[in-house]
C-alpha cells in the first residue's frame, strides 16, 4: 500500500435513495462503486465456486461500526493489521500479536475476538465488526468507557481499549456479574500497568449502572 | 538548567496549607482517561502519515559472533522496498540475540516483513555465556568484582551474635515488556525532523537524534529535531534514548524521502529493549536472642547482559541508618553475560536488594523463633526513619490481620488439606526529589490558560498532576486550564525516571502559574484599588483577600490584560519537595503444596509520598505496582538458552504477567497529614514496586515453612523447596 | 504479522472444500476459527501455499441429539459448546472442558473440529473427547468414516485423519444416570495451555460401587491419552476419597513419553498428572453422588 490509508466515507448500503448508476455517476463514484463491484463479484463467485484469492493483495469489503469499508489487502493481512494500516483505526491495539493479551479485542457479531486472530479477509464475510471507535460517537463515551475513567482503570492506557471491548461484550450478555465473573470474563486481556483493581470495579459499577450494555 | 531571572515574588513560594486546598490531595480522574478510554488517543504506534512507508529490523540470531558478511542484494529488490540503513558493518561483533544489524522500509508492513527475511548475515560464531552463572562458573574474563563495603566491625559483629543464618537468595533477569513496543514514526520535512516517539524522555532526545544522524552521515542539528509523545504507552525505565532504532527509522525516511514507522516487534522488544538484571547472594546475618541485629555479611552476583549494573547497597533500609550502624560487609560481583543490556527497570536494584535482605531477615526471624513484625519493629533503629516505618508496619499490620492471622512457620502447615496460608513482610525506601523542570503558564485575555511543559505522561498521572497544581494556584476549575506536555517544542523537563516527574513538574507547575498570577493581580490591582499583595484568586475571582465581596471575575480579570496575553515560566523549586520515603507492603498467600502453585490472596500497601497531589492517580501507582511486583515474584523470568544462546519466551504466550485473575485483593493506604505533608512533594513511581518480591517470598516462606530461594516462585521451586525439606508435612 | 503469503479459498460447501483440498495436497491447509493455525503460521511452524478457509460452511456447525448420542458440528466455536443447554444436561464434560479453554476471545472463535485435527499435546479437547469414547467423523471425496477418539491421537500434533480428509463431526454419548464428569487442569500460566488436563467420567452403580469410569490425559505427553490402570483400579469398587486417592497413583503408565519442555520438566508433569487426576475424580464422584441422591 503506497498511498496513505483515507479515511474514506462510504454511504450506507441500501435505503440511502440512490441506485447503482447514480452511484457511478455521483461524486464519490471511485470509492462507492468499488464496493458495489466487489460485493457483487464475489456474490457471484461464491455461487459457483469459491473465490480463489491472493497472494497478492485484494480488495475486500469489511462492515466495520455499521458501515461498509472498502481496502485492499494480501490474505495474510490480520483483521488487526487492516484496521490500524488500512483503515486508520487504531483502537485496537498491537501488543502480543499472537492472541494472548487482548489489546486488539473487537466484536465479530458481538463476540468479544482477538483480531490479530484473525484473517481480515476472513471477516470478510458480511459480519459485523465493531471497534472502539464503533460504542460512541465522537465527542461522547460510551458508559463502560465513563467508568474506566472513573475508576482510573488505566494508567498507560494502551491495554485500556481491548478491555473495555471485552467488558462490553461481557456486559450485554451478563448484566450483573460479579467481581469473580468480571475477573473470569476479562481473563484473556493482560496490563502491564497494573490497573487490574480500577477493571473490576469499572466493569462492576458500569453493570450496576445497568448500562453496560447500551451503546 | 541555565538559571532564569524570576519577576520579584510576593512571597516565598509555598503549597496552599491544608485547609485551603481545593484540588491538590483530593481524587480526581486522569484528564486523558476519556481519549484512552475511548480509543481516541493517537500513540506513537497509532500514527500514520500521508504516503509512511513501513520499517522492520534484522536483528542478530547469534548471542555473540563476528558479522561475515551482509548481504541486502535480493532484499533490494524485494517488492516495495524503498531504503535499507545499516547499524553495524561487516566485521562488528553482536553481543545478543537480537542486537539490530539493519533496518529497512517498504510501502507495506507484509513487504517490509518479506525484505527482512531476504536479506542475508554470515557470522563467524564466538563462544557466549547467556547462563545466570555465579561469578566462579562465569571464567574471570566475564566478572568484575565491585567495591567491597563495610562498615563497624563485621568480624565483632558475628562474635556478638547468639544465631547466626546463612542462606541463599535471588531474583532472575526479567523484562520491561512495554505494551507499547519501543519505536517511532519519523518524518522529514525538508531539513527538519519530526520523530513521533514512544519516549520517557521528550525533552533530551533530540540531541540524541542528532548525534546519531550525524552519525550516519545525516547533517541535522538537535535544534531542527521535534519531538512528540502525546501519550505515550508504558516504559518502566526502558525509553530514555533514541536508540539504534529511533536514528535507522530517521534515516530510512531520509533515505526514502516519506515518512517511516519502526516499531519493535514483540519478539525483539523482550529480547533487546530492556531487562532488569538479576541479583543473588549468600548472606549471613546475625543477632542476639533478643533479636537485635549484630551484623550483615553478603556475597552478591547477578548479571546485567554486557555491563555492570552498579553496585547494590546491602543490608537495605534495615542497616542503612547511621544511628547506630549496624556492622556489615558487602560485596558484589557483575557477571557480563550475551544475554542483551539491562536498562533501568522501576526502582533500579532496589527490588532486588529489598528481596535479598527481607528475606534473610525473616529467615533469621524464623530461626529466632520471632514474630517477624516483632523482629521488624525491634530492629527499626537500623532504618533513617524509626518512626514513620513503626507506625507504617502497625497499620499494614492492622489493614492485613496480621496479629489475629501469623502463625509460625511448622504450625502453617500442619493446616489440614493441601492449601497452606503463610503472611510476609516487607520495608523498602527510594529517593524521588525533583528532575529539572521549566514550565510556562500563558493566561490569554479571554481567560483561557495554558500550562506548557516539555515533559511526558507514562500513565502515571503527570498531565493531570500538572492540571490541578495549575488550576488550585490560579483559583480555577481544573476543566478552566489546558495542559500541553508530550513535545519538546515546550519548556524543557527531565525524562521521567526515578520517580523525580511529580517533584519537577508540580513545583515549576506552582511557580510558574504563581509568576503568571502575580502578573495578573498587578494588572488588576487598580481596578479593586488595593495593592497586588492584598489580593488572591480564588474559586475563579480575582478578590481582595480581607474582603472578598471586592472581586472581579477570572474572566473580567483575564479581560483587562488588552491584547497582550501573559506569560510566565517556572522552574523546578526545591523548597516545595523532598525526598526519601518509607513503605511497608504485606502479603497473605494460599500454597497448594500438591502442585506448587501460589496464589496471592492480599496485599496491603502502606506508603508515605509527601503532599499528594492526586489521591487517586497516586492509589494507582501503589496498586499497579503491586501488581507489578506479583508479575516478577511468581512468573516472570527471561529464560535463557545456554545451548543456543537464545532467549526461549519473548512472547506474550511463554513470557507470563498476571491476568486479573492473578492479584487477590490489594489494599493501598497513602499516609497523609500534617507530618508527611509539610515534606511537600514526592515521587512514588519507584517505591511500591520494590518491596512485592520479599512480602510475597516471605508468605510463601511462613506458608510453607521453608524458603523458596529465587524469584520467581515457580511452581517446580516450590515443590523443590519442599521436597528438600522432607515433604509437605 | 503472518510472514509468509498465501492463496486463499473459502469454499461454501463441504464438497468443495473436499475438492480444493484434495487439488492442492500437502500444500494446503484448512482454517476454521484460526487459533491452532495462525499462531502456527505467525511462527513459520507452518507455511502453507494455500489456505481453505472452512468459515463459509454453515452446515458444519450445529449441536444436535441423534439416536442417543450428540451429534457436534466441527465448526461448532468452543463458546457455543460452553452455552450448549443440550451438552451441558447430557454430557456435561465438554462444557466443563469448553470453560477451561483459553479465554472468552479465544473460546469465541476456536471450534472444536480445528482444536482436535490440530492434536496439540497441551490441548484440552482430546482428554474429554477420549473419556466419553466420542467418535470422530471424517469426510472424504469416498465418503464419510467414523473413528474412535481412542484411534484418532497418533503422535504429537498428528492425527489418524487421512490426506484428503477434513473433521466434520463429533459425536458424544448422552451419559446415563447416576453419571459425575469433571476436567481439571493445570494451566500454563500465561498461554492457558494444559501442562495437565484430567478428564473423568464415572457412572455409580448400586451400592456406591463404581459402574463405569474413564479418565483421559492431556499435556502430559506427546498424545492425549486414557489412563486404563487407573479405570481398572477403580471398577467395580466401592468408590471413597481413599481408593480414588490410590487409583490416581497409576496415572501416568510406565511406558508413556513425558513431555519435557521450558514450563514443566517431565518429573513434574507426572506428579501433576496423578494429582489432577485424582482432583478430577473427587469431583466427578461429587457430582455422581449429588445426582443419586
Amino acid at each position: 500500500m503506497a498511498e496513505q490509508p483515507k479515511r474514506e466515507k462510504t454511504p450506507r448500503g441500501g435505503g440511502n435513495g440512490l441506485s447503482r448508476r447514480d452511484f457511478l455517476k455521483g461524486t464519490g463514484a471511485a470509492v462507492s462503486a468499488g464496493v458495489l463491484v466487489t460485493e457483487d463479484l464475489l456474490r457471484a463467485q461464491t455461487q459457483r465456486t469459491s473465490p480463489v484469492v491472493g497472494p497478492g493483495p485484494v480488495p475486500v469489503t469489511l462492515r466495520i461500526n455499521g458501515q461498509p469499508r472498502q481496502l485492499t489487502v494480501e490474505p495474510r493481512t490480520t483483521l488487526l493489521d487492516a484496521l490500524r494500516n488500512h483503515l486508520d483505526l487504531t483502537g485496537a491495539k498491537k501488543v502480543c500479536d499472537r492472541g494472548t493479551c487482548g489489546a486488539c479485542t473487537v466484536l465479530l457479531d458481538g463476540r468479544a475476538i482477538y483480531a490479530c486472530t484473525m484473517l481480515a479477509i476472513d471477516a470478510a464475510r458480511g459480519q459485523e465488526i465493531t471497534t472502539i471507535e464503533g460504542l460512541a460517537p465522537q465527542e461522547q463515551l460510551h458508559p463502560v468507557s465513563a467508568a474506566f475513567v472513573e475508576h482510573d482503570a488505566q494508567q498507560c492506557g494502551f491495554c485500556t481499549p481491548g478491555f473495555v471491548m471485552a467488558a462490553v461484550a461481557y456486559l450485554r450478555e451478563n448484566p450483573n456479574p460479579t467481581y469473580e465473573q468480571v475477573t473470569h470474563a476479562l481473563g484473556g486481556n493482560l496490563c502491564r500497568c497494573g490497573t487490574y483493581m480500577g477493571v473490576r470495579h469499572a466493569v462492576v459499577e458500569a453493570a450496576l449502572r445497568g448500562k453496560g450494555g447500551r451503546s | 538548567m541555565a538559571e532564569t531571572p524570576k519577576p520579584p515574588a510576593q512571597a516565598t513560594i509555598e503549597w496552599p496549607p491544608a485547609g485551603r486546598r481545593r484540588l491538590i490531595g483530593q481524587r480526581i480522574s486522569r484528564l486523558d482517561g476519556p481519549a484512552k478510554a475511548s480509543g481516541r488517543a493517537k500513540y506513537s504506534y497509532d500514527v500514520n502519515r500521508p504516503g509512511m512507508l513501513h520499517a522492520k529490523l534484522v536483528f542478530s540470531t547469534q548471542a555473540r559472533a563476528r558479522i561475515t558478511a551482509i548481504d541486502t542484494s535480493a532484499a533490494e529488490k524485494m517488492p516495495g522496498v524503498r531504503a535499507i540503513h545499516l547499524i553495524l558493518q561487516p566485521g562488528a561483533e553482536v553481543r545478543w540475540v537480537g542486537q539490530e544489524i539493519l533496518a529497512l522500509a517498504a510501502d507495506t508492513e507484509e513487504q517490509a516483513r518479506d525484505a527482512a527475511r531476504a536479506v542475508k548475515i554470515s557470522y563467524e560464531p564466538l563462544p557466549h555465556l547467556v547462563a545466570d552463572v555465579p561469578p566462579e562458573q562465569a571464567g574471570t574474563e566475564r566478572v568484575q568484582q565491585l567495591r567491597e563495603q563495610t562498615e563497624g566491625d563485621p568480624d565483632a559483629g558475628l562474635q556478638q551474635a547468639d544465631v547466626i543464618f546463612e542462606g541463599e537468595y535471588g531474583c532472575a533477569v526479567i523484562t520491561h515488556c512495554c505494551l507499547e513496543a519501543h519505536g517511532q514514526v519519523a518524518e522529514w520535512n525538508e531539513d527538519n525532523l519530526t520523530v513521533w516517539a514512544s519516549t520517557q524522555n521528550v525533552s533530551g532526545l533530540a540531541p540524541q537524534f542528532a548525534q546519531g544522524l550525524q552519525a550516519a552521515g545525516i547533517p541535522v542539528q538537535a535544534s531542527q529535531v521535534r519531538v512528540l509523545t502525546p501519550v505515550m504507552g508504558g516504559g518502566f525505565g526502558s525509553k530514555f534514548a533514541a536508540d539504534t532504532w529511533g536514528v535507522a527509522c530517521a534515516a530510512l525516511a531520509r533515505k526514502a524521502g516519506r515518512p517511516v514507522k519502526l516499531m519493535l516487534e514483540r519478539d525483539h522488544e523482550l529480547l533487546a529493549a530492556g531487562s532488569r538484571p538479576s541479583m543473588y547472594a549468600r548472606v549471613r546475618v546475625g543477632a542476639k536472642r533478643d533479636g537485635t541485629l549484630t551484623v550483615w555479611h553478603s556475597e552478591s552476583w547477578g548479571t546485567g547482559g554486557p555491563s555492570a549494573a552498579g553496585t547494590p547497597n546491602l543490608p537495605y533500609v534495615i542497616g542503612a541508618g547511621r544511628n547506630p550502624v549496624l556492622p556489615k560487609r558487602s560485596r558484589h560481583t557483575a557477571v557480563f553475560t550475551d544475554i542483551g543490556p539491562a536498562r533501568a527497570w522501576r526502582a533500579p536494584n532496589h527490588p532486588q536488594m529489598c528481596l535479598i535482605t527481607m528475606c534473610a531477615l525473616d529467615d533469621l526471624a524464623a530461626k529466632l523463633q520471632m514474630d517477624p513484625l516483632d523482629f521488624f519493629l525491634k530492629n527499626l533503629q537500623y532504618t533513617e526513619r524509626p518512626e514513620v516505618y513503626r507506625e507504617e508496619l502497625l497499620k499494614a499490620a492492622d489493614l492485613i490481620g496480621w496479629r489475629e492471622k501469623w502463625r509460625p512457620r511448622e504450625e502453617a502447615l500442619r493446616a489440614k488439606g493441601p492449601v497452606k496460608r503463610g503472611l510476609g513482610l516487607s520495608l523498602h525506601t527510594w529517593g524521588g526529589r525533583g528532575h529539572n523542570s521549566t514550565c510556562q503558564v500563558t493566561i490569554h485575555p479571554d481567560g483561557s490558560v495554558e500550562v506548557a511543559i516539555g515533559s511526558q505522561d507514562l500513565g502515571t498521572g503527570t498531565r493531570t498532576v500538572i492540571g490541578i497544581v495549575a488550576a488550585e494556584t490560579l483559583g480555577l476549575p481544573l476543566e478552566a486550564v489546558t495542559v500541553k506536555i508530550g513535545s519538546n517544542e515546550y519548556p524543557p523537563s527531565g525524562a521521567s525516571g526515578g520517580s523525580t516527574t511529580v517533584g519537577g513538574v508540580s513545583s515549576s507547575t506552582r511557580d510558574a502559574a504563581t509568576n503568571a498570577l502575580n502578573q495578573l493581580l498587578a494588572k488588576v490591582a487598580p481596578a479593586l484599588g488595593v495593592p497586588a499583595e492584598q489580593l488572591e484568586a480564588r474559586e475563579g475571582r480575582i478578590q481582595v483577600k480581607d474582603d472578598p465581596s471586592r472581586n472581579l471575575s477570572w474572566k473580567q480579570a483575564c479581560a483587562r490584560l488588552g491584547t497582550t496575553p501573559i506569560t510566565a515560566s517556572g522552574q523546578t523549586q526545591a523548597s516545595l519537595i523532598s525526598s526519601g520515603v518509607g513503605g511497608v507492603q504485606m502479603a497473605e498467600v494460599a500454597v497448594d503444596v500438591e502442585t506448587g502453585i501460589v496464589r496471592v490472596e492480599k496485599m496491603v500497601a502502606v506508603q508515605d509520598c509527601g503532599l499528594i497531589i492526586d489521591l487517586k492517580t497516586a492509589e494507582s501507582q501503589c496498586y499497579g505496582a503491586m501488581i507489578m511486583g506479583i508479575c516478577y515474584a511468581l512468573y516472570e523470568e527471561k529464560i535463557m538458552d545456554q545451548l543456543t544462546g537464545h532467549c526461549l519466551n519473548p512472547d506474550m504466550e511463554f513470557y507470563k504477567l498476571a491476568g486479573i485473575g492473578d492479584i487477590g485483593e490489594l489494599v493501598v493506604h497513602m499516609m497523609t497529614g500534617p507530618r508527611y505533608e509539610e515534606r511537600g512533594v514526592i515521587g512514588l513511581g519507584e517505591p511500591p514496586v520494590i518491596s512485592p518480591g520479599a512480602a510475597i517470598s516471605n508468605a510463601v516462606a511462613n506458608a510453607i515453612g521453608v524458603r523458596v530461594p529465587y524469584l520467581p516462585l515457580t511452581p517446580d521451586r516450590v515443590l523443590a523447596a519442599l521436597e528438600a525439606k522432607g515433604g509437605a508435612v | 504479522m503472518i510472514p509468509a503469503a498465501f492463496e486463499y479459498h473459502a469454499p461454501k460447501s463441504l464438497e468443495e472444500a473436499l475438492r480444493l483440498l484434495n487439488r492442492h495436497g500437502s500444500e494446503a491447509k484448512l482454517l476454521a476459527g484460526g487459533h491452532s493455525l495462525l499462531p502456527l503460521m505467525k511462527l513459520r511452524l507452518a507455511a502453507p501455499r494455500c489456505v481453505i478457509d472452512l468459515g463459509r460452511i454453515h452446515a458444519l456447525r450445529y449441536i444436535r441429539e441423534e439416536n442417543g448420542r450428540i451429534a457436534i458440528g466441527a465448526l461448532t466455536t468452543h463458546t457455543e459448546v460452553l452455552e450448549s443447554p443440550l451438552l451441558r444436561t447430557k454430557c456435561p464434560l465438554l462444557p466443563q472442558t469448553a470453560w477451561e479453554i483459553g479465554d472468552v476471545q479465544v473460546r469465541n472463535r476456536g471450534t472444536i473440529g480445528g482444536s482436535l485435527a490440530h492434536a496439540d499435546p497441551a490441548a484440552d479437547y482430546p482428554a474429554a473427547v477420549l473419556a466419553l469414547d466420542a467418535e470422530i467423523v471424517a469426510a472424504s471425496a469416498d465418503g464419510t468414516r467414523t473413528l474412535r477418539a481412542a484411534e484418532f491421537f497418533v503422535d504429537m500434533l498428528t492425527t489418524a485423519l487421512l490426506p484428503g480428509e477434513i473433521l466434520t463431526e463429533v459425536r458424544v454419548p448422552v451419559l446415563p444416570p447416576g453419571t459425575g464428569t469433571a476436567y481439571r487442569k493445570l494451566h500454563q500460566p500465561a498461554s492457558g495451555f494444559a501442562i495437565v488436563g484430567a478428564a473423568a467420567r464415572l457412572t455409580l452403580g448400586s451400592g456406591g460401587k463404581v459402574e463405569r469410569v474413564a479418565v483421559g490425559l492431556t499435556g502430559v505427553a506427546p498424545k492425549a491419552y486414557r489412563a486404563a490402570a487407573v479405570e481398572k483400579a477403580l471398577t467395580g469398587k466401592k468408590a471413597s476419597e481413599k481408593l480414588l486417592a490410590e487409583a490416581a497413583r497409576h496415572a501416568v503408565p510406565q511406558d508413556v513419553e513425558l513431555l519435557s519442555d521450558l514450563h514443566a520438566s517431565a518429573e513434574y508433569r507426572k506428579a501433576m498428572a496423578v494429582v489432577f487426576t485424582r482432583r478430577a475424580l473427587e469431583d466427578a464422584l461429587a457430582r455422581a453422588q449429588s445426582k443419586k441422591r
